[in-house]
């Protein structure tokens, strides 16, 4: 039976619309992540090293980054909540609603919200949550999920969002991307000041000054930092740089990865509430830090996954994601990211990473939590070539981890009847060259003619060689006989 | 909450057993680009602006930057912007100057509008924000420009509020051109950019998204349309 995970992929293949829109989308976005680097007086190597270091460095140096940004954003009359998982923060958002008599929210783009399911968890407490980022829009009216860690709805055609666009808010039809976007302005903008809440995510935090970073390419964080009266920001407990220099570098490293932006489109740096005699800004301000499986993570080899600073980059770059489009890897996070993170993080369940029969339980190898034991298939979506790590700015060595994780479902006894049969038979027919000679026959026939069904669909899921009519021993005994 | 934070930093620090013993930093590399080399800051600015959509014209004196932008607002029927208190605009007299023209100077502060969050208090709050959305141009500062991204710093406070550069679907932007630096990281050095504020933002350009087929569609979260008005000379 095939996993959740293959049959998504599945889908994804055969959609050819899909798969053209996808890899000319990724091609295009890559295109112009290369030519924001070319132009640079340092080299990449240089600007690559330089964000791993500062990342790698702050991994290091966590508790007493936090404990500083916490005791300069205190004083400032910040309320800084510790969250071990999402339910903690879900908990914690919707008693501050409740408490200041609200029942809607305004939500800014958060992959962290995503990860923790904050929208459903919001909504059974009886608080409406609106997206805001136009991804995220199209997407809540769309009743989908998002496939792209920067453009959530970059599967979504111009035609799909007019038609939607026709039905939800009552447009008339145009394929007009700008018309769309002045609809949702629209829309929008009505919606804002009936909202007390809003939540966001921090992008970075800068432990020496206090200084929450958000960033966006349209500016809805910003439009909300001005409106709020009540800004709860999500931040992970991995988001924080030791300067605000590094946090904006590497804001910068980021926007031209995802896009070959200069800069993020809007930058907003907040250190508190509003201060007395301000026109506008939060009257209070909350930051939750979000834990979710992040300091167990830090304890493990893969560590340095939390280092991403979610460019994207990774995704447009891999063969394997090109192909299948980020849906197929379920919900949140997608790329070669994503199949390393998908795994580790805790995240709550929603129905396309319910557990089935099929998953894998989770396990513990060499200190590897396995914590979704649903996304344990996903690192098989790589061809380990390694391009990936090329384009990461912050240079996490993704191949390396894809295959760590490869090993860890294999000691978690993963793989199933057929492919140890085959593993095995692997074994036998490449142990000697008599063994081979007797396999060859064989293979031939089978990967190109029938098979029981259980190989049939291992086979099938698999570009495999065909083997040459003749092993080159015979042929090149039949060359040189005389 | 507190108990998840204990088990947090523990289970942090379990994981980092071995803590850094030195803070030093390395400095950053620039991301300066190659193109801009030879370029003075004024036109690297200019040329960045344009790369991100901006519009911009250069004055010579602060004198001449309102008289500029009076006539332009006027001959474009303009009635009514949103601005800031004028002591923060680096061109004296410029809302007497609009006044005379009839057009109207808003200075909007949500502080008017109830704090107390009740249904019709949200109500009245979205009155004040109505008719200030109504306004189709704002007229702001930048404290700085930054040469290599185009990137303008425009400082919340105290008698500049924020909602006049991004409530408005036009926003005009006054920059001294002594106010130019080379870079983000190079005004950082010089300065504690955050002083005693709650908010400073980047503004790169009019409001832009990619969400849809990557297809730029402009001013969906703030304006969209930039215009910098670039000052030369001194106040
Ligand atoms: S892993 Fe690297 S390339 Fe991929 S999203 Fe994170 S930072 Fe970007």
């Amino acid at each position: 039976m095939p996993s959740p995970f293959k049959t998504r992929v599945a889908q994804a293949l055969a959609d050819s619309d899909l798969r053209t829109s996808q890899a000319r989308a990724s091609s295009r976005l890559q295109r112009w992540r290369n030519a924001s680097f070319d132009e640079l007086e340092t080299p990449w190597p240089d600007l690559q090293a330089a964000a791993a270091a500062s990342r790698r460095a702050a991994l290091d140096d966590l508790p007493r980054l936090l404990q500083q940004l916490e005791a300069r954003l205190v004083q400032r009359g910040v309320e800084v909540v510790w969250a071990e998982d999402g339910a903690a923060a879900f908990r914690y958002i919707a008693a501050l609603a409740t408490a200041r008599g609200l029942d809607t929210a305004l939500r800014s783009r958060s992959p962290l919200a995503e990860e923790i399911g904050l929208n459903p968890a919001l909504a059974e407490a009886g608080i409406q949550v609106t997206n805001t980022n136009f991804g995220d829009y199209i997407l809540q009216l769309a009743e989908d999920r998002s496939s792209h860690p920067h453009f959530p709805a970059l599967h979504q055609s111009a035609a799909d969002v007019a038609n939607l666009f026709e039905r939800k808010l009552d447009m008339p039809k145009t394929l007009d991307p700008q018309a769309m976007g002045s609809m949702a302005r629209f829309r929008l903008r009505r919606e804002l000041p009936r909202h007390g809440m809003m939540i966001g995510q921090v992008a970075l935090a800068a432990a020496d000054n206090g200084m929450l970073v958000l960033v966006s390419d349209a500016g809805e964080d910003r439009i909300a930092a001005s409106l709020a009266r009540i800004q709860v920001l999500l931040m992970g407990i991995d988001q924080v740089a030791a300067t605000v220099d590094e946090a904006l570098f590497l804001a910068q490293m980021a926007s031209r990865s995802a896009a070959g932006q200069d800069m993020p489109g809007a930058v907003t740096m907040l250190s508190g509430p509003a201060r007395a005699g301000d026109p506008d800004g939060p009257g209070e301000l909350h930051l939750v830090i979000v834990d979710n499986g992040r300091s167990a993570l830090l304890a493990t080899p893969f560590r340095d996954a939390l280092a991403c600073i979610g460019c994207g980059a990774c995704h447009n770059v891999c063969p394997v994601t090109r192909e299948i489009g980020g849906q197929a890897y379920g919900d949140g996070y997608t790329g070669p990211i994503g199949a390393v993170l998908a795994p580790l993080i805790a995240r709550a369940p929603t129905k396309s990473r319910r557990p089935t029969r099929d998953t894998v339980p989770p396990v513990t190898a060499a200190g590897i939590p396995l914590l979704d034991p649903t996304a344990a298939d996903l690192p098989l979506a790589s061809t380990l070539c390694g391009a990936c790590a090329d384009v990461c700015p912050v240079g996490i060595d993704l191949p390396e981890m894809l295959r760590s994780l490869r090993e860890a479902r294999l000691a978690a006894g993963r793989p199933g009847l057929v492919d140890n049969t085959v593993r095995a038979a692997f074994r036998w027919a490449t142990s000697n060259p008599a063994n081979y000679h007797r396999a060859h026959g064989w293979l031939q026939r089978r990967l190109t003619g029938s098979i029981a069904p259980p190989l049939r669909a291992w086979r099938d899921g698999r570009d495999l060689p065909t083997p040459a009519d003749k092993l080159f021993r015979d042929r090149w005994a039949e060359r040189n006989r005389p | 909450m507190n108990n998840a934070r204990d088990a947090i930093l523990a289970q942090l620090a379990q994981a980092n057993p071995q803590l850094p013993q030195s803070t030093a930093q390395t400095p950053l590399p620039g991301l300066a680009r190659l193109a801009d080399t030879d370029a003075t800051p004024t036109d690297r600015l200019t040329a960045a602006l344009e790369r991100i959509g901006a519009t911009w014209e250069l004055t010579d004196s602060p004198v001449s930057a309102r008289l500029l932008l009076a006539t332009a607002l006027q001959a474009d029927n303009v009635t009514r912007v949103l601005t800031w208190d004028e002591a923060h605009l680096p061109s004296p007299g410029l809302l007497d100057t609009l006044n005379v023209l009839g057009i109207e100077t808003m200075i909007p502060d949500l502080r008017a509008a109830p704090l107390r969050l009740r249904p019709q208090d949200l109500d009245s709050r979205g009155d004040l924000l109505q008719a200030a959305a109504g306004v189709e141009v704002g007229v702001v500062a930048a404290e700085v420009g930054f040469a290599d991204t185009g990137a303008l710093a425009v400082r919340g406070g105290a008698g500049r509020p924020l909602l006049s550069a991004f409530l408005p679907r036009r926003v005009v932007v006054l920059l001294p051109v002594s106010q130019i630096f080379p870079s983000v990281s190079r005004w950082l050095a010089r300065k504690n950019p955050l002083r005693n504020d709650a908010v400073l933002t980047f503004l790169s350009g009019p409001s832009q998204s990619l969400d849809l087929e990557l297809i730029r569609a402009a001013g969906i979260h703030g304006p969209r349309l930039v215009h910098v008005v670039l000052i030369g000379g001194s106040a």
